[in-house]
């Protein structure tokens, strides 16, 4: 199997606290994975360190063969949980703005996106609900032809019936077959059915890295089930 | 470029606030300075111009990289896909822009407003020139020394703002003590960068006298050592050449330390 992600004893802390500890995993090339894991577990860091927003204090993370830092942006695509956007732009501007810095976007694909949101691309981002807010932010990174997509709690703080629509979203335009997109959640039992494969952290340590069907058939238990255990 | 005058647009864009201020203060002071017959009070507000944007770009860049942060787009900004200093460059780019419109035109509102009142002076720095002359005498010396003036300003200000720069982009790479690993970047900078310029083998810097040598205003021009000394194009060079120091650390913490 192709890796994408090839980390190796990577351990990251904050003011003397050991926030991702020893962390060895390799990723897949393509598959839609859940990252899963008590509050505190490391998910963000995890993400941030995959996006080379944060250095690990021991180890190294490698994506496609390269050492990850900032620079490795043009192989990754990241959504953080508070993501802002200029809101000075209208969506439309946004979009323009994001054809031209990202050389790796998709314009066609994301209009295409916008238009199944329902979002009038003439309104201005700060008037824009935080569901919509957050579906924007989304769709500007699926239109990246990026090998690796990170999306940091996008469905908290939202409505079902948003958090459906990022969903679908998820399905009908993440290219899973050539990309690995991997999303933080608390919302387990909703993403689960989408996923390909599953990370637990606990503590700031691997707990397990596993197909999702493997999961299944050998455990017979629900994802959420497995995290609350994992919990206590 | 494409990617860049995008992102300098968008720099515009974001700065909109800062620009309405700018312009406003800039206005208000310029109509102040036009129709105040006090040529002592011109002069302080004519050299407190001159340090506000000898400072101007490193406050625009302390402005414009923590807007980033406090916008939540520090993620988004960083996760670009270009090299930091397209990034950097970007956003100082669109300040020393500001700074060279806003400097230029203030320093000819000045030569006018002084035109329209020459003559009335204060010994208010105590310089020793016959003071019913003191006022042309300035008006004289701003006029002659426009070009080295603006020269001076607008690199000792590039400088200045690319350091200012690196202390922002130093004090949001390391993991705690933010503050004192960017003043302390700031403040050792600031102590060896003027070693290269006021030092017992300063002969090696002051070369290229672009001055116009007007003895009668030695002392005033003395009274002001730095903006005297960098009318050489030596210490210009070293002005430049630091300058370029700081955008390659600059550059290089932001692709390497810098941590959101």
């Amino acid at each position: 199997m192709q890796h994408v992600v090839n980390i190796s004893g990577a351990t990251k802390r904050f003011h003397n606290q050991t926030v991702i500890q020893s962390l060895s995993l390799s990723l897949p090339s393509h598959g839609f994975i859940g990252l899963v894991g008590p509050n505190g577990s490391g998910k963000t860091t995890f993400l941030r360190l995959l996006a080379g927003l944060i250095r690990p204090d021991e180890g190294q993370i490698q994506i496609n063969g390269h050492t990850v830092s900032r620079r490795i942006n043009h192989q990754v695509a990241y959504v953080a949980g508070d993501q802002g956007l200029y809101d000075f732009y209208t969506v439309q501007e946004m979009l323009h703005y994001a054809a031209k810095v990202y050389p790796d976007f998709q314009p066609s694909k994301a209009t295409e996106i916008i238009q199944s949101l329902k979002i009038n691309d003439h309104t201005k981002i700060k008037h824009l609900s935080k569901g919509q807010h957050t579906s924007l932010n989304i769709a500007i990174s699926l239109s990246r032809q990026v090998p690796l997509i990170l999306m940091d709690e996008p469905l908290a703080g939202l409505d079902p019936v948003v958090r459906e629509d990022i969903l679908k979203m998820f399905v009908a335009f993440a290219e899973v077959e050539k990309q690995t997109l991997i999303v933080s959640s608390h919302e387990v039992s909703e993403i689960e059915p989408y996923l390909d494969y599953v990370i637990f952290l606990n503590q700031g340590q691997l707990h397990l890295f596993a197909s999702a069907e493997e999961l299944r058939e050998t455990k017979g238990q629900s994802m959420l089930h497995m995290m609350k255990e994992v919990a206590r | 470029m494409n990617i860049w005058f995008t992102l300098c647009q968008k720099e515009l864009h974001a700065s909109k606030i800062w620009i309405t201020i700018h312009a406003l203060i800039f206005t208000l002071t310029s109509i102040f300075v036009v129709i105040l017959p006090s040529s002592s009070v011109k002069l302080v507000i004519y050299f407190s111009f001159l340090v506000i944007h000898l400072v101007y770009l490193g406050i625009w860049a302390i402005y414009s990289v923590l807007k980033e942060w406090r916008g939540n787009t520090a993620t988004h900004w960083l996760n670009l896909p270009h090299h930091g200093f397209l990034l950097l460059s970007a956003k100082m780019f669109t300040g020393y822009l500001l700074l060279i419109i806003s400097f230029i035109l203030g320093h000819f509102i000045s030569i006018f407003a002084w035109k329209l009142s020459p003559g009335l002076i204060t010994n208010l720095f105590g310089f020793s020139i016959r003071q019913e002359n003191w006022g042309s005498y300035f008006y004289d010396w701003l006029v002659h020394h426009s070009v080295e003036i603006i020269l001076f300003v607008l690199t000792t200000s590039l400088s200045t703002g690319f350091l200012i720069l690196c202390a922002v982009l130093l004090a949001k790479s390391v993991e705690k003590n933010h503050f004192l690993a960017g003043f302390g970047f700031f403040l050792a900078a600031g102590i060896i960068k003027p070693l290269f310029i006021s030092n017992p083998v300063q002969t090696i810097t002051e070369w290229g006298n672009i001055s116009s040598n007007h003895q009668e205003l030695a002392s005033f021009v003395q009274t002001f050592g730095g903006l005297a000394s960098s009318f050489y194009i030596g210490n210009l060079m070293i002005e430049i050449l630091f300058t370029l120091l700081f955008i390659w650390i600059s550059s290089k913490l932001l692709d390497q330390y810098v941590q959101a």
